[in-house]
Order: C-alpha cells, then structure tokens, then sequence
C-alpha cells in the first residue's frame, strides 16, 4: 500500500463521525474505503498519472476539519457574488434549498439528502469511477457536500444556475465534494460555477461532478477557475448522454497552483453531441492539466474537443485526449484539438492523443500545436498604431476566446473573455 | 531640406540576418507627390518599405529616414503609424480571432486617443466603416470575418486600403498594391489613392511592373537594383523600362 493511501485511510478513520454527521452515506462510504484500499491513491508512474503533480499530496499531513472562515468576496468577479457558496466543501447555507414548483430543484447535497434521499442515491455514484482511480473512491469516502440540480421531463431552465466553490485555510485541509446535475427527457439546465481560493489557501479538493442527460436532454456547465495561494485541485465531470442528448463542458482556469481537470464522457444512446472545451492561462510555476476520456459507446454520436493553454514563466500544462470508438459506435465523428502557446522558454506543455478506434466507419480527427506569438501579426498590429503590449494581449485573447466559441450563454462568453483579456494584461507584460 | 519635404532618407543601410540588402539609399519626397520605386525581384523595395514602417529584424546599420525632420527609426512601429505613417502590405497577415469591425475601431481610437479625442461613437463608427468598406466593394465580407482571415489576395489589398481611408495616415508606402490584382480591382484601390492626394500627404509606390503607374500617376519614378537607386527620373521611365527591361540599368 502507498503512502498516500495508507495517510488518506487513517485521515478517513479520524473523520468518519463527523463526515457522517454532515452528509450520511453509510455503507456508501464504508464500500468506497474498501475499494480505495484495493486500488489505491494514483501513482506517478501509472500512465494517466505521469503528467500530475502528486509529490506534494503524498508528502503532506493532511487534515479534515470543518472550518466555516468569514467569506472574504474581494477578490471575486461581480457575476458571482451573490451566487450559492460552498466553503471548504459545505453549503454556506444550512438550508440551500430550493424547489420549484414546476419540480426544478436546486440546492444543496445535504439539504437534497434529507428532502428527495431517494432520488439522490438514484444517482449518487452512478457515474463515477470509483475502481478507475484511487481518487474517484477517496471522494466518496471523504465528501461533504456539493450542489444538486434536478430538472424534471420537459423542463427548460432559462436562467443558469451560478454557485461558488470557495476555499479558504492554511492547514493542509480536504475539502471534497460531489455536484450532482441531472436532467430528465427533454430538459435543459446551465451551471456556472466558480472555483476560487483565497491567497493562504494550501488545501487539498476534490470536486466530482455527475452529470445525468436523458433523452434529448441538454446539459451544460461551465467552471471558471481562479485559485491563488498554494491550492491543490483535481476537479472531475463524469457525464452519461441519452439519446440526441446534449453535453457542454467548458472549463477555463486564470489560474492555478496545481489543477487536474478530468472529463469522462459516455454516450449510451445514438445522436448524442458532446462539446467539451478548456482554457488555461498559468503562468510562473502554475501547473495545470486536462485529462479528457471519450467513450463513444454507441453509433451516430459526435464529440468535440477543443481545448488551449497560454503558458507563461516555468508553468506546465498538458493534455491527454484519450477517444475510445467501441466496435459498434459506426458513423462516430469524433474532433480534437490541443492548442498551446508558450510564451517563455521555460515554460512546458505536453500533448497526448490517444485514440483507441474498434469500429470502421469512422471520422475522427486530432491536432496538436504549440506555437508563440505570430511575429507578423504583431507587426502589422503595431504598424496600425496600436501599441505593443496591447497587440499582444489582443493576440492572446483571440486565441484563448477561440475555446468558447461553443459557449451559448452571451454574457457567459462576453464575462470569460474579459476576465481572459485583464489576466492576460497581466502576462503579455 | 526644403520646407516642403514629407520623407527624407539619407544614406540608408539595412541588413537582414547579416545579408546587406540597402546599400545606401537617398531620397526625398515634398509633400502633395507620389513617388515610385521600381524594381527587380529581391533588389530590397519590401525591405525599404519595412524600414520605415518599422519592422525590427531589419537593421539599419548605416542613415536616417527623417520624416517631418524627426528620424523616425528611433521610433516603435506603433509610434510611426500614430504619427501618420501608414504602410499597405505586400502580403497581408491573417489574424484569426480578431474581428474585422473590433480591430478597425480598435485602431481607429488608438489614433483618437493619440490626438487627445474621445473614443469614436458605435454609431458613426458603423456609419464610416460601411460608407468606405461599400466604396471598395468589401462591405458584406468584412462583417464577421477575422483580419484578412480568408480573403483573397484582392480584398487583401482592398482590406488594406479601408484601413488607410479610415486611418487618413500623412505618408503611405505601397507596397506591390497591384499583385494578384485584376484591372477593376486596380482601377478600385487606384481610385481610394487618388482620392486621399492633396497637398499635405506624399505616397511612395513600390511596384514591379508599370501597369499601376498609368492608375496612380507618379512625380517620380526610381530605379531600385540591388539596394541602390541607379536612376530616377519622371513617368516616362516606366515606359523606357517597359520597352528595355531592369537590365538595361544595370
Ligand atoms: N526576413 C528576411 N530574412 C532573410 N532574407 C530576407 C528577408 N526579407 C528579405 N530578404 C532578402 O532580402 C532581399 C530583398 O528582399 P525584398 O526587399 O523583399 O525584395 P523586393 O521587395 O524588392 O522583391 C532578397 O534577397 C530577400 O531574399
Ligand atoms: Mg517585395
């Protein structure tokens, strides 16, 4: 047994009463630890692992402790500041709830558990992985909370739903949670959710999202990242797709200590689209990466993939973009596209392709490019007068934009890349 | 120096990657004309042309380009264009992700702020770019589309020559404005030219061939062969070209 998963073991046996008392899983968690024994915390060498960060995680005392710090929103964009707050992994609020009378509900994991109990373990852990990785079990042992959506058949929600992932402590605290967004027949919802953490933050989170799109159903979920401080984050979105369902993700990170975002998409039904976009800007020693795993499981499915890094300083990045076509998935089209541009010599960026291809009739595409800025088009920016710093941020920000082009959601889009082109100020400096 | 003179280089020596390529240029061009230069291919008329726009892997290892008497190669590129020079390119870059309308309003204010203007209101923005997009015939395409992202080689040049109107930059070296172009095409882009001349602007026109010096008539025309001027002289030089060719120079 690693270090990691012995550390993790006698950190869960300290915390269970608590961990219990917040959110009771029961024999959900004893099952997780079970499996989390037998397949341990992820290793570096383990080939989805290579490009992570896992020293610090292995060399750390972790804690659990629930601590409610003052929330400090100085530092927040205005779109979210009245938005649902989770602090360090537990609903701000004790009674995050809200059901609509159409049956939309929104709220929180704890507050969901106690008013439809039934409805969440119809979901809860149906698509995560627990026997994947080590990390995917250790979430179910030591979550919280999280948020949950559920929009009933034929529903539309109009309005997105915001909610604020916040953390805050410097005592190596976990702080794992579980979203769990659900969308019957013919449904749609959108969440926007951001990511932060305050400067003297060196926490450990965890987040799971379990993404549910029935039939013709659409989901989509946009995450915006900002940490700062010493925060460690892996944030994962499992998602299953019904038929001629819809699936967006779209994650940009303006910054980051060290970040692993992971998608794991299925589709069980034909004619579903999944569009999956990320962005990072990291800059000194930031270190950021995405892990994408497409199962084209079924025919007539297409999936998109469009993904960037702008990388400044001596931060890392990397992209792995596994596609797996199962025999029976014909007619899959399946796009993928890794753009980087790296703007110092120091900077590092990885892109890995890894396409795993049963059936025959298929279309599937992968690029992958690592560039600096076009000395041409900068001249020819600046031979119109406009000056050299701005040149380049206008560069960098039509580049990174071009990850949300899928994005719906106008201001959605219009807010990201406003907050893409004042962190970019910043860098083309 | 006169009073009247717009652009006066004196003695000019570029390099590219330690490859001499002007050999010591000289000229003068007053305000209110249109001078010419002539060449073979690679005999350094781009490379003038980015000289004084100010594109920075060329050095200038010997002269000045003095333009209104200030020597404008100890200036950034972006300070020259705000000061009113104004460079139509041999090719073009494309710049995907930047609109078209963002990026003319982005230069066009650029150049307000630098005169101490307010930023130009969305509406006469749209009213001005419209009025001169139409007049070059490039009105539908401009909308939605990226920096010369897809153009072809004609409404390149036409892109650029909405940007000079927009602009109404002092002194504007052409480069090669008729490559790739058809004769209503030329005709277009002749006639934003002749339109912008008045007594206060000077145009240098670099070109290969004669054919745009019948549309945009010059004062004078020069030889340009192997980094040096070998002669200069009035219109009928094209024609004395046309018949003998670049060698009879040399
Ligand atoms: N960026 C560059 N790097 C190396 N050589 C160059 C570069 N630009 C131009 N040259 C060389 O300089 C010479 C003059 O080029 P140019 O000014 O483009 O000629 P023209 O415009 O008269 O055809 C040519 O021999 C060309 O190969
Ligand atoms: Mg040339």
């Amino acid at each position: 047994m690693n270090r990691s998963t012995d550390k993790f073991l006698t950190l869960f046996q300290e915390a269970e009463a608590h961990l219990e008392q917040l959110l009771p899983l029961g024999q959900r968690r004893l099952k997780a630890r079970a499996t989390f024994e037998h397949v341990g915390f992820p290793m570096q060498k383990m080939e989805k692992w290579r490009n992570s960060h896992l020293r610090t995680i292995r060399e750390t005392d972790w804690v659990f402790e629930r601590t409610q710090p003052a929330v400090d929103k100085t530092q927040w964009p205005e779109r979210f500041r009245h938005a649902p707050v989770f602090v360090n992994g537990v609903a701000e609020s004790d009674d995050f709830w809200e059901e609509r009378t159409d049956g939309v509900q929104i709220g929180s994991l704890r507050a969901a558990l106690k008013h439809t109990p039934q409805r969440v373990f119809d979901h809860f852990n149906k698509n995560n992985k627990e026997d994947l990785f080590g990390t995917f079990a250790l979430n179910t042992l030591l979550v919280t909370d999280g948020l949950w959506v559920y929009v009933p058949k034929g529903i539309r929600v109009e309005t997105p739903v915001l909610a604020v992932q916040y953390s805050s402590g410097k005592h190596h605290a976990v702080n794992h949670l579980r979203h769990i967004l659900v969308v019957e027949e013919a449904a749609s919802v959108d969440v926007q959710m951001l990511q932060i953490s305050t400067p003297d933050d060196n926490h450990f989170i965890q987040d799971i999202t379990e993404c549910f799109v029935a039939d013709r159903g659409i989901i989509r979920r946009h995450v915006l990242q900002q940490f700062q401080g010493e925060t460690i984050c892996f944030s994962t979105a499992f998602s299953t797709q019904g038929e001629a369902s819809e699936y967006h993700s779209n994650v940009t990170t303006l910054s980051s200590h060290n970040t692993r975002n992971e998608q794991h998409t299925r589709f069980d039904k034909p004619d579903g689209v999944a569009r999956l976009g990320g962005l990072y800007l990291a800059a000194e020693k930031e270190r950021v990466e995405h892990q994408v795993f497409i199962d084209h499981a079924v025919p007539d499915c297409e999936s998109h993939e469009k993904f960037a890094g702008v990388l400044s300083g001596h931060a890392q990045g990397a992209f792995t973009g596994h596609i797996l076509v199962r025999e029976d998935a014909q007619k899959t089209n399946a796009f993928q596209a890794s753009n980087n541009m790296v703007l110092s010599d120091d900077a590092r960026v990885r892109s890995l392709p890894f396409l795993e291809i049963y059936a025959d009739d298929v279309k599937c595409s992968h690029g992958a490019t690592v560039g600096k800025l076009d000395d041409e088009a900068l001249f020819y920016l600046r031979s119109r007068g406009i000056g050299a710093e701005e040149a380049k941020r206008i560069l960098l920000t039509s580049f990174a934009a071009a990850t949300l082009e899928d994005v719906e959601d106008e201001n959605y889009k219009q807010f990201v890349v406003d907050e893409i082109q004042s962190k970019l100020a910043a860098v083309s400096q | 120096m006169s009073n009247n003179t717009l652009l006066e280089i004196k003695d000019l020596h570029a390099e590219v990657e330690g490859k001499k390529i002007l050999k010591g240029i000289n000229l003068s061009i007053p305000a209110g004309s249109v001078h010419a230069i002539m060449g073979p291919n690679g005999a350094g008329k781009s490379t003038l042309g980015s000289v004084i726009a100010g594109k920075e892997e060329f050095e200038v290892t010997h002269g000045e380009v003095l333009y209104k008497g200030r020597n404008i190669l100890e200036m950034d590129p972006e300070e020259r264009a705000l000061e009113g020079v104004f460079m139509s390119f041999q090719n073009p870059v494309e710049i995907p992700g930047v609109s078209m309308p963002n990026f003319l309003r982005t230069i066009i204010n650029a150049h307000r702020e630098h005169r101490g203007e307010e930023p130009i209101a969305p509406a006469e923005f749209l009213r001005l770019m419209k009025e001169k997009a139409a007049f070059l015939g490039i009105e539908k395409m401009i909308r939605g589309r990226s920096v010369n992202e897809g153009f072809s080689g004609g409404e390149k040049k036409k892109n650029e020559m909405l940007q000079m109107m927009l602009l109404e930059p002092q002194f504007v070296v052409l480069d090669e404005l008729d490559s790739g172009l058809d004769i209503d095409a030329i005709r277009k882009v002749s006639e934003a030219v002749n339109q912008m001349r008045s007594p206060d602007n000077a145009f240098l026109a670099i070109t290969h061939y004669q054919r745009l010096l019948d549309y945009i008539v010059p004062d004078v025309i020069h030889i340009l062969v192997d980094g040096r001027i070998v002669k200069s002289g009035d219109k009928n030089l094209a024609l004395e070209l046309e018949k003998d060719g670049y060698e009879m120079m040399l």
